[in-house]
């Protein structure tokens, strides 16, 4: 999505100079951010309100709390920016916080559905009639395919095959190792074949050697 | 650079591991040595060309954009006045030092020195004035019941709050915890874990909990108590 400068969160703050904040780094955004700079806060926040919001409506599976979720993660890149560690990237820092916060809405929103679960929301299975969870299902999902698999197992593939990260990035994100980040990408595929029998077109029966 | 040999390009370990490498192939992030690995394999494998027209297809699927457009620019506004409007997150609280005497606020030094007057008069006054005989009827009112603070508080926090911000709150007021939350969610709290709290301490411990937003209750424990002079 295209902003206008009119309408951005950059043109409600006041300009600092000539300089295109549009083109500075994050890093060096994330290092004004500590000295309490607004303009470069939402120069950043432009940056990444939208990704966030696809990365948390698609692990999610609801818009509901999105907006929310968003909020909640930019309110503490605002206030721990300082504890950034530099050297690191940016983005997989605030994808890691935006992780993390949808898991907990997920895990409100599937409480007051379900106050009794007790399962870890890595290992929900979403596919066999879980009604608390289909109950948070709601339109703006890429298929029926993803909805049988459960948050993380999206997560990976979302910032995977959307976000472009590697395999190491995204166990950053999803504060994990490599080989667990290897694993659920390996039942996403999966049960993604097995739910969406057309994904694959005729190539799909050939390719189970797995 | 391909270390891989056209056998080792065969390998089921390798079919295994480039089957698993096959979604960061595709997303171009793999490092070269293994991208090369990849590519080599998919020259000889079937399967994971298969494969890889499948995570490739899927790929391509997902660049559809999931999220309607949403208000930006409002979100950002909401997020600003959040920012405004609250203390920065996981104020310290730290205990207010004692001031020497002659820093104490001026109110306290009047206090204290009536208290003083009052001490080293008191003797005189009851040589200066005969003694009053008390008499007291039935119908007199019984001593006046007072109440005595045990030390602790009882605590209800937020539902939002987690750990770390409660032990931060506990350790700001010296307290800990004597006894979890019951079914109401009621903590006991003892404060000043070294000994029994005055009254100072008490209070002190009480406007800290009461300031703190994650607090929704905070009142002391007493115990109905005689009036001392009685």
């Amino acid at each position: 999505m295209e902003l206008t400068t009119a309408i951005s969160p950059v043109s409600q703050c006041p300009p600092s100079g000539r300089e295109d904040i549009s083109t500075v780094d994050d890093a060096v955004l994330i290092s004004r951010v500590i000295e309490q700079d607004e303009r470069a806060f939402a120069a950043l926040y432009e940056r990444y309100a939208v990704r966030l919001r696809r990365f948390v409506v698609r692990m999610t599976g609801t818009m509901g709390s999105a907006d929310e979720v968003i909020n909640d993660v930019m309110y503490v890149v605002w206030n721990k920016a300082a504890t950034f560690r530099t050297g690191g990237k940016v983005s997989t820092w605030i994808f890691g916080i935006a992780h993390n916060k949808a898991l907990k809405s997920l895990a409100k929103e599937l409480r007051i559905h379900n106050p009794n679960i007790k399962q870890s929301l890595d290992t929900v299975d979403l596919v066999d009639g879980d009604n608390a969870y289909h109950r948070l299902e709601t339109e703006g999902w890429l298929s029926a395919g993803m909805a049988a698999l459960s948050p993380q197992h999206r997560a990976t593939l979302e910032l995977t095959y959307y976000h472009n990260m590697s395999c190491a990035e995204v166990a950053q994100v999803m504060d994990c190792n490599e080989s667990t980040v290897k694993t659920r990408m390996f039942y996403a595929r999966k049960k993604l074949r097995a739910a969406l029998p057309d994904l694959a077109g005729d190539t799909a029966s050939a390719g189970g050697s797995k | 650079m391909n270390t891989a040999t056209p056998l080792d390009t065969l390998s089921p370990d390798t079919h295994d591991q480039v089957w698993a490498s096959l979604p960061w192939y595709l997303n171009g992030t793999l490092d070269s040595t293994e991208h090369e690995l990849v590519q080599q394999h998919l020259k000889v494998c079937i399967p994971c060309r298969n494969e890889m027209a499948t995570q490739q297809h899927l790929q391509q699927s997902l660049q559809i954009p999931a999220t309607n457009e949403f208000g930006e620019a409002v979100q950002f506004s909401r997020l600003m006045n959040r920012i405004h409007a609250t203390k920065p997150d996981m104020p310290t609280r730290i205990r207010p030092q004692k001031r020497p005497f002659w820093a104490q606020p001026w109110p306290q030094i009047a206090a204290i020195a009536a208290m003083l007057v009052a001490i080293f008069t008191a003797p005189i006054n009851s040589l200066l004035t005969p003694a009053e005989t008390i008499y007291q009827t039935l119908t007199a009112s019984t001593p006046k019941p007072v109440v005595q603070q045990t030390g602790d508080i009882r605590v209800i926090f937020s539902s939002t709050v987690d750990a770390q911000r409660k032990q931060l709150l506990l350790s700001a007021i010296d307290g800990q915890v004597v006894h979890p939350a019951d079914a109401n969610g009621i903590h006991v709290v003892q404060v000043n874990s070294q000994g029994r709290a005055t009254a100072d301490e008490i209070d002190l411990a009480l406007a800290t909990l009461r300031d703190d937003p994650q607090v929704i209750f905070a009142e002391p424990i007493t115990v109905p108590g005689l009036d001392s002079g009685s």
